[in-house]
């Protein structure tokens, strides 16, 4: 009886232990939750996530869960996990730097998680959000300080470093030195990036540049407006940023900054090239051949591949690889669906009646796109290399089993060391083959960022305006409606409502 | 037995040193704080508190005033703004430039916006339901002076060498006249190494 109370006090333990380690959901399971606007579950696991030590996605996670609580509208919340990651980034980004941006444009999927450049960015217009929604014009004007420093110190020296990387080189050297032919894998490598693959600055932070500043004159001492707008103008030529950002004389204005769908995600692209000849492995005392192989490479794609592709096979003639091209064969990340066309304002005033139509400012996949370009070449690169070292370590492993077994063979040759000999060759054979096969993409990214940013204004007499955003499909469908009520419009100044539709 | 003994003492140490401990030190009223970030902290408002607040009260004006009224001048601290990169709580130092310069006896102080606005709630409501002892509305002492001030940053930064510059200037002006009495700026520099990896 004894023994039995003791076991289950054991079991028991193990159990708790186990249950405070926590089970996390799986990638899938997660991104559908977050489709479906079911924030909870989300909201359970990152926290799950983040109360490890351990967590490499701290940054992303954390990231996810403060813009689940901004939708929500927690924004003490909000602002309290941004400013953290900010800070978590800002580490992230200087060990970056420091390492001329290597890490930042290729990640391992086990190293720990550092921010796109535009996360870096995003980060603090949501925060200078947060802080606006809260009442806090300052502390938001801060959030523009902030990037407006970032955008100075950090983003210019990337969109240099990454003008002058050649990955290209790395790849020929690698194979020069294994004594193979590179012209296939040079081939297939992803396109360089070029002057409009960096990530220079975001409209939507120029924007709330443009409308703090209007707000209050006094917290845009330390920032140029006129250099916001003309920004502004490049990012987004179609938004009119001249008439968006004027006030005439006695009247106030009420400008409408609205976030709608999820952003989009990349995925895993892989690609095997083969099948390379068989070598004549060296091994002190005579040569082990190890047969045909592939190589297979992976690097991040966008948007992230929906369907798995039959294989493409590309003859050859005489010697050289075919290749083969397909999707990876990690799961298939889900593109959320932004079913949100046009975004418009309804006056509740009957004069009103013309209602807002609010422009797109900005489309928050182009960032992610962007990013993939430009971490896509290296990603390659950096595969063809690990794979190369993988492969020849298994090489080099099989051969040394290989003569164990041959050494048993020459010892004693009956039919049992001979057969042993065979399993042996073939399953390190196999085991050569097989080795690229753990090898995936990193495709970490932030989640829960909106797709796109609508903006607009009408200049309005002083006075208190209720009216709603309305979230419209392409059929002219309300998908999402957001009321304010009595929201104060004061002459010469502008006032700011943000409003928001995942669906 | 003995080994399920093993297994549980095994498991106990393993899950109190994943739980790990805190550890608090605590420090007395204007020790240097440990600089952790190099952000903003503790030793900055100290600092700055000392070197400003003993420049306004040594300000020839502030005690022109004395002589000239034959009383202390009544202050009051009004905005400090953050201008800075950084989200600075400048309330705190708002208190601190105000509990410097009443200790200093050289200002009086009258109660800042938020406060007066309760305490006028409270006259009130005293004359409702304490009449015998309410305190008297519209015998409130007016401020002469008004203490404003202003927190800026700067950051120099290569690779993980960085400078935080933080500047702060302090303005007392004259609430009748609007004349500015006195100006005074400390700036601090803080030179920062970020380690290359964590731990």
């Amino acid at each position: 009886m004894k023994r039995i109370a003791f076991n289950g006090f054991l079991s028991v333990s193990i159990l708790s232990l186990l249950v405070s380690c926590g089970s996390t959901m799986s990638l899938s399971q997660y991104l559908e939750h977050l489709d479906s606007g079911e924030y909870n579950p989300c909201i359970s696991e990152l926290e799950k996530k983040n109360s490890r030590e351990s967590n490499n996605d701290r940054i992303r996670d954390n990231f996810d869960l403060a813009m689940i609580r901004h939708y929500q509208k927690d924004y003490d919340s909000s602002l309290s996990i941004l400013n953290e990651t900010d800070r978590l980034m800002e580490d992230s980004v200087t060990k970056s730097i420091s390492k001329g941006f290597a890490s930042a444009v290729a990640n391992d999927n086990a190293a720990e998680y550092e921010a796109s450049p535009y996360e870096y960015v995003y980060v603090n217009i949501f925060n200078a959000l947060n802080y606006y929604n809260k009442g806090d014009l300052e502390e938001a004007a801060v959030e523009v300080r902030r990037l407006n420093e970032k955008q100075q110190k950090y983003l210019n020296e990337y969109g240099e470093w990454i003008k002058n990387d050649d990955s290209k080189v790395e790849i020929s050297d690698t194979y020069k030195k294994l004594r193979l032919d590179s012209s296939k894998i040079s081939e297939n490598l992803p396109e360089r990036p070029g002057e409009a693959d960096i990530f220079r600055d975001s409209a939507t932070a120029r924007y709330l540049s443009i409308v703090f500043a209007m707000m209050d004159d006094s917290v845009n001492s330390s920032w140029n407006i006129d250099a916001d707008s003309r920004t502004l103008k490049a990012l987004n030529p179609a938004f009119d940023v001249d008439s968006e950002s004027s006030i005439s004389s006695g009247m106030g204005r009420l400008d409408v900054l609205a976030f709608c769908g999820l952003i989009g995600r990349r995925g895993e692209r892989r690609l095997i090239i083969g099948p390379f000849p068989g070598l004549q492995f060296p091994t002190g005392r005579h040569f082990v051949y190890i047969p045909a192989f592939d190589l297979e490479f992976v690097y991040p794609e966008f948007p992230a591949p929906q369907t798995i592709l039959h294989p493409q096979i590309v003859p050859t003639f005489g010697w050289g690889p075919s290749f083969t091209i397909y999707p990876g064969k990690n799961e298939i990340i889900k593109m959320p669906q932004n079913s949100v066309d046009s975004i418009r304002i309804v006056f509740d005033d009957k004069n009103l009646s013309q209602g807002l139509n609010l422009s797109l400012l900005e489309d928050f996949n182009y960032a992610v796109q962007q990013d993939v370009h430009v971490k896509a070449r290296k990603a390659y690169s950096r595969s063809v290399k690990r794979s190369m070292v993988k492969k020849f370590t298994a090489v080099a492993g099989a051969t040394a089993t290989l003569l164990i077994a041959e050494d048993a063979v020459n010892n004693d040759e009956n039919l049992f060391t001979i057969a042993a000999y065979a399993t042996t060759y073939l399953t390190a054979a196999k085991a050569a083959d097989q080795i690229d096969r753990t090898e995936t993409a990193d495709i970490r990214q932030v989640y829960a960022l909106p797709a796109q940013s609508f903006a607009g204004g009408i200049e309005l007499p002083q006075g208190k305006y209720s009216f709603r955003v309305q979230f419209l499909s392409k059929s002219g469908d309300i998908i999402g409606e957001e009321s304010f009520k009595d929201i104060e419009v004061i002459n010469g100044k502008t006032v700011l409502v943000e409003a928001s539709c995942q669906k | 037995m003995k080994k399920s003994i093993l297994i549980l003492t095994a498991l106990t140490a393993f899950s109190l040193i994943s739980c790990g401990s805190t550890q608090v030190d605590r420090y007395e009223a204007g020790a240097d704080v440990k600089d952790l970030s190099g952000y903003w902290n503790e030793n900055d408002i100290k600092m700055v508190c000392e070197e400003l607040i003993s420049g306004c009260i040594a300000s020839p004006r502030v005690s022109g005033f004395k002589a000239a009224n034959g009383r202390d001048p009544v202050a009051i601290v009004g905005k400090i703004s953050n201008k800075s990169s950084e989200h600075i709580d400048t309330a705190m130092v708002a208190k601190r430039f105000q509990t410097a310069i009443i200790n200093s006896g050289v200002m009086e102080f009258v109660a800042d916006k938020e406060q007066r606005l309760e305490l006028r709630e409270e006259k009130v409501d005293q004359a409702e339901y304490a009449y015998e002892t309410a305190k008297s509305i519209g015998n409130e002492l007016a401020a002469d002076f008004m203490l404003q001030g202003t927190v800026l940053s700067h950051v120099d930064q290569e690779g993980r060498e960085s400078v935080r510059t933080y500047q702060v200037d302090a303005q007392l002006i004259d609430i009748e006249t609007n004349k500015i009495l006195w100006q005074g700026e400390k700036t601090i520099s803080k030179y920062v190494k970020k380690a290359s990896k964590k731990l």
